[in-house]
């Protein structure tokens, strides 16, 4: 098949110091000779693979030096032909390189599409691929550790094991069926039963882990809350580290909510600044009021902010807001208050002195993060959480069912959970799958 | 030179259900093959059937196949196995007069119209323009015949090995075909070397049944074949007895002797099948393995015993066996063999089991690497069917995974091919609770009508059965109160319900089967119990049913984005070395077929199918 050539520019949208053009395919290398002439005089299709050479890449209009880098198929990202421009950074620049690139015979990459270029020369296997994404849009450390942990294939080893017991079990079962007069010392019904609990124990952790485990991967999202003027966005600066709102002693000076983030323990914290809730008259502080109580609805955790020991109605009409979600009760100004004993409370901090900032914070992590996360594997992709809840369903269906399961009906449910899992080890993915997957690659790489 | 329109070499399981099935369809058929005293051989066990191969079996006769037929006829025991594991599963196995079964086949072919039987070894086949056009036998005679079927089991270049003891021969004494091999080769195909055994064959007379197991038949409600009634008649039993740590030492001591272990055999022997040298080496912790003692047929004392295949010399045969359990003064009347022989790589066959390269060649049965009696029927009849609808211009026919067995073990040769003599098991089949035994008809008789193997009187038969089908199936839409089922939910502790259920759902609880709603409630009396079984499992499986459904259609939509026999899969970027390599020799049809060649990735499949998005 020839594939055609796709470009891209594989650096972050904005300025920076370094901006990389990636094209991949069969053009690439005649695209490159078009464009770039390196300084020794070489031309681009003489080049020698992986080494970099310096030169001038010329189009219409435009003229810079730039860094030029070819990558033979198959030892390249995509496992094609690859040229890499590294040059100067800047928006303007890169597009205008991309524009005389397309003009040369490239055309734009899909989203998603050097991924899946790769995937497809065998370079990578599903879970690597998605812990690639991952990893790319990691914004986090912890993330990126879930990422590698995928990227590096731990995910699709610890689920090939699990298919391997599996596997063991199921060829118990196939024996008996297949070879029923030969004298052969069969794991009884109670064996299995054992051993799939062991299975279903593993898979439920890994599930488990899953929220945690997405928390780690986007993040998650804390909503400050409270009645107006009592101190969120002090509280939002202070976690912040800097200041992001405006503070002021006129109630309602936050109309839309703010949204800022810090990093704890490698962990992305988005944090929303609410517009104080009250009955309010104004229409667009009302219409503020709307946004914060849909913010609070969506996020995973809030922080619930009072001034006084000593609940107002609106203050407890904020509290039945809360109901059901994970929040943390805080009070706030503690350096104004005097440090009076917050009773009813879960923690008293002050902005101003920065008192207990970090309390707050370690609780927002025990809170939201919990212990799942200890370094352990985690899982943070939709589509490996769905397969492992639908193999621990099925095992579970088994462990209940067990003793009014002919062997027959053991067989085929231990097959469809040992090839349920093989959904995320790739062993047995079918096309949906694989589609499913590549619509959600973004650009990049 | 005498002209026919197929010829056929060989005459044993696959040579039969071929030439049953081109004569059938009006082709001019020769069947030939060294003997005609080995037509339909049952060379190793006296028996057919056994879990899988009872499917294909039942599947043979579906289709308008003989073997059913002719293993009712030769029938000394009838057996359902696993009927404790679930009706999926089951399968019949039956003990099988080897004489009569041989005869029962010949007289069958004999008064087959358009197909002629006889005596002689084919040394060559001649071929023009890439096309079948005719053989020449061994005494120099031409024969121009527009399709061949080459079915030669294990004939070819065949050597028995007892110990240190190697003669050129085929399977119970008859000789082997030395010539067609190199032919093949000229042909063009790659032969490998596979190799097999037998056991000894014993005087029944001089075995102690006594400190054995005794194992009858079961009643009878079953038989093969759809148009026969359950089986009636007397059954002989067989015995279980077992091997002793004498004869496990015995071995040992002298694997030095043993064909398998001293280099003299190189041909690759089937895992599932080992010989009691293998078993004793490989299993060393067992303390004793099973043999049973089968009959050879209704008028011989000689008898098989099972499970004890070796390729020891003669006089330590003779010493091992009298240490298994009440054999010691056992006289064997032949000694076991290992037989090698020559087979091709069926990875060069498309899925009608014709040659790629040659148009009008087929190949059916173990010279394909398969094993067993039934394998080769199966093959033999579909390659059969497939060489009469060349004949007649006619597109082929080819069954999927999910239609029957058959399907399965063709996808599996053609695909996967096989590295050991390749053997059916129900885990092979991917859809096994929708292919079972007790539907075999409602799956494959139409499908037999349509090319003409199935007679008016099969038809009739399938449609009177059908109707009776479809009968109790309404039957169980039929409603009963809490107090007609009282005694039948007491006895089975069943919680109380007000109203009404209909019999399915009664039947849909586990403890509650078909026998127990004829018992208590008096209903479906009298009709076939296999009817009853597709019922019942119809009803029990409904779920697994359902999903095996789902994912037929899934397959079905792989297995109809085919891919072109010209594709040029070297030049597909993206495709490993491996695969490229694999579809390039294999060419598989369709998308379905190409992922499950070993050595394809799902990266490569995904690969293809933009390739075929590309060029659609």
């Amino acid at each position: 098949m020839r594939n055609d050539t796709i470009c891209a520019i594989a650096t972050p949208i904005g300025t920076g110091g370094v901006g990389v053009i990636r094209i991949s395919g069969n053009d690439s290398l005649i695209i490159a000779s078009k464009l770039f002439r390196a300084n020794s005089g070489k031309p681009a299709n003489d080049f020698a693979p992986s080494k970099m050479y310096y030169g001038r890449l010329t189009a219409e209009g435009f003229a810079d030096n730039c860094l030029c880098v070819y990558f033979k198929e198959p030892n390249s990202f995509t496992g094609e032909d690859v040229i890499e421009f590294h040059c100067h950074g800047g928006v303007v620049l890169l597009n205008s390189i991309i524009k005389a690139v397309i003009d040369s015979g490239a055309r734009l990459a899909e989203c998603g599409e050097f991924t899946k270029r790769a995937f497809i020369s065998g370079k990578l296997d599903l879970a690597e691929c998605e812990g690639l994404i991952d990893l790319i849009n990691a914004q986090s450390e912890a993330a990126l550790t879930a990422a590698s942990d995928l990227a590096d294939g731990k995910l699709s080893r610890r689920i090939q094991k699990l298919q391997e017991v599996l596997k063991e079990l199921l060829s118990y079962a196939e024996v008996s069926i297949d070879y029923s007069e030969e004298d052969i010392d069969l794991a009884d019904k109670k064996h299995f039963a054992e051993v799939l609990i062991g299975i279903n124990e593993s898979l439920k952790t890994l599930a488990k882990g899953y929220s945690s485990g997405k928390h780690i991967k986007e993040g998650v999202t804390v909503a400050l809350c409270g009645k107006p003027n009592v101190g969120k966005s002090s509280l939002f600066n202070a976690l912040l580290g800097y200041d992001r709102a405006i503070v002021t002693d006129i109630a309602g000076t936050t109309r839309d909510a703010l949204e800022g983030s810090y990093i704890y323990k490698g962990v992305l914290f988005n944090i929303f600044d609410t517009a104080g809730i009250r009955n309010s008259s104004e229409i667009i502080e009302g219409k503020g009021i709307e946004i914060s109580k849909k913010y609070i609805r969506q996020s995973d955790g809030a922080v619930f902010l009072a001034e006084d020991i000593k609940l107002s109605q609106e203050d407890t009409e904020i509290l039945n807001l809360l109901k059901g979600k994970k929040h943390i009760k805080v009070l706030s100004k503690s350096d104004i208050n005097n440090n009076k004993a917050a009773e009813g409370f879960d923690l008293s901090v002050s902005a101003l002195s920065g008192k207990n900032i970090e309390r707050l914070k370690s609780m927002l992590y025990q809170m939201l993060i919990g212990k799942a996360y200890a370094g352990g594997l985690i899982l943070t992709n939709y589509r490996h959480y769905d397969a492992v809840k639908r193999a621990a369903a099925i095992i579970q269906n088994i462990i209940e069912k067990i003793d009014i399961m002919y062997m027959d009906m053991l067989a085929h449910n231990l097959r469809e959970a040992w090839e349920t899992l093989g959904e995320i080890t790739g062993e047995n993915s079918i096309e949906s799958v694989i589609d499913n997957i590549f619509s959600r690659f973004c650009l990049g790489k | 030179m005498k002209e026919y329109e197929v010829i056929i070499i060989g005459a044993g399981h696959a040579g039969c259900e071929a030439a049953f099935a081109c004569a059938r369809k009006g082709h001019k058929t020769l069947l030939t093959s060294v003997s005609l005293d080995n037509i339909a051989l049952l060379a190793c066990n006296p028996s057919i059937g056994g879990t899988a191969k009872g499917h294909l079996v039942r599947e043979i006769d579906a289709l308008g196949g003989e073997m059913g037929l002719a293993a009712d006829e030769a029938c000394l025991q009838l057996r359902m196995l696993n009927k404790g594991k679930g009706a999926a599963v089951q399968s019949l196995r039956s003990q099988t007069d080897k004489y009569l079964y041989h005869s029962v086949m010949k007289r069958r072919l004999e008064s087959t119209e358009n197909l002629d039987l006889a005596t002689m070894e084919i040394v060559g086949i001649s071929v023009k323009d890439n096309k079948v056009c005719g053989v020449i036998n061994n005494y120099g005679e031409r024969y121009i015949a527009s399709a061949v079927i080459v079915a030669c089991g294990v004939y070819l270049k065949s050597e028995i090995i007892t110990g240190e003891y190697r003669k050129s021969s085929g399977p119970s004494g008859f000789s082997s075909a030395d010539s067609l091999s190199q032919n093949l080769i000229d042909l063009g195909l790659n032969l490998r070397r596979f190799k097999t055994g037998t056991p000894a064959r014993a005087d029944g007379r001089t075995l102690d049944y006594e400190k054995m197991e005794r194992q009858n038949g079961d009643s009878d409600i079953y038989s093969f074949s759809f148009l026969n009634p359950p089986l009636n008649k007397e059954q002989m039993p067989c015995y279980l007895t077992y091997t002793t740590e004498q004869t496990h030492n015995l071995i040992r001591a002298n694997l030095d002797r043993a064909p398998m272990y001293s280099g003299g055999i190189k041909g690759k022997g089937p895992r599932y099948c080992p010989c009691i040298e293998d078993k004793v080496v490989r299993f060393a912790d067992k303390t004793r393995h099973q043999v049973f003692i089968e009959p050879e047929g209704a008028n011989t004392a000689e008898v098989y015993l099972s499970g004890a295949s070796t390729s020891l010399p003669v006089d330590l045969q003779q010493q091992m066996y009298s240490t298994i359990i009440g054999m010691s003064n056992v006289k064997l009347t032949r000694y076991a063999y290992a037989i090698e022989y020559d087979c091709i790589d069926s990875l060069m066959l498309d899925s009608t089991l014709c040659l790629k390269t040659i148009k009008g060649l087929y190949f059916a049965g173990q010279i394909n690497g398969s094993s067993g009696y039934e394998e080769a029927a199966a093959q033999g009849l579909i390659s059969g069917i497939n060489a009469a609808l060349y004949l007649e211009q006619k597109p082929p026919f080819i069954l999927s995974r999910y239609d029957a067995y058959i399907g399965v073990l063709i996808d599996d040769l053609v695909t996967k091919g096989t590295q050991e003599p390749y053997r059916m098991m129900t885990s092979r089949a991917e859809y096994r609770i929708i292919l079972r035994q007790d539907n075999a008809d409602l799956r494959l008789t139409e499908k037999g009508r349509a090319i003409g193997l199935v007679d008016d009187f099969r038809w009739k038969k399938f449609n009177e059965r059908k109707a009776a089908t479809d009968n109790i199936m309404q039957g169980l839409e039929e409603k009963f109160t809490a107090k007609q089922t009282e005694k039948l939910f007491k006895d089975k502790n069943q919680p109380k319900f007000c109203g009404s259920l209909k019999l399915k759902e009664l039947l849909q609880r586990p403890e509650i089967s078909m026998d127990d709603l004829i018992k208590y409630l008096n209903v479906f009396r009298g009709e076939e119990k296999l009817l009853l079984d597709y019922a019942e499992n119809e009803i029990k499986y409904q779920g697994y049913l359902k999903k095996e459904k789902q994912l037929i259609n899934k397959m079905s939509k792989l297995e109809n984005k085919s891919l072109p026999l010209n594709i040029d899969y070297f030049s597909i970027k993206g495709l490993r070395i491996e695969a490229r390599q694999k579809l390039d020799s294999i060419r598989p049809l369709s998308i379905s077929q190409a992922s499950r060649i070993s050595g394809v990735s799902p990266a490569d499949i995904a690969v293809l199918m933009l390739h075929l998005k590309k060029y659609d």
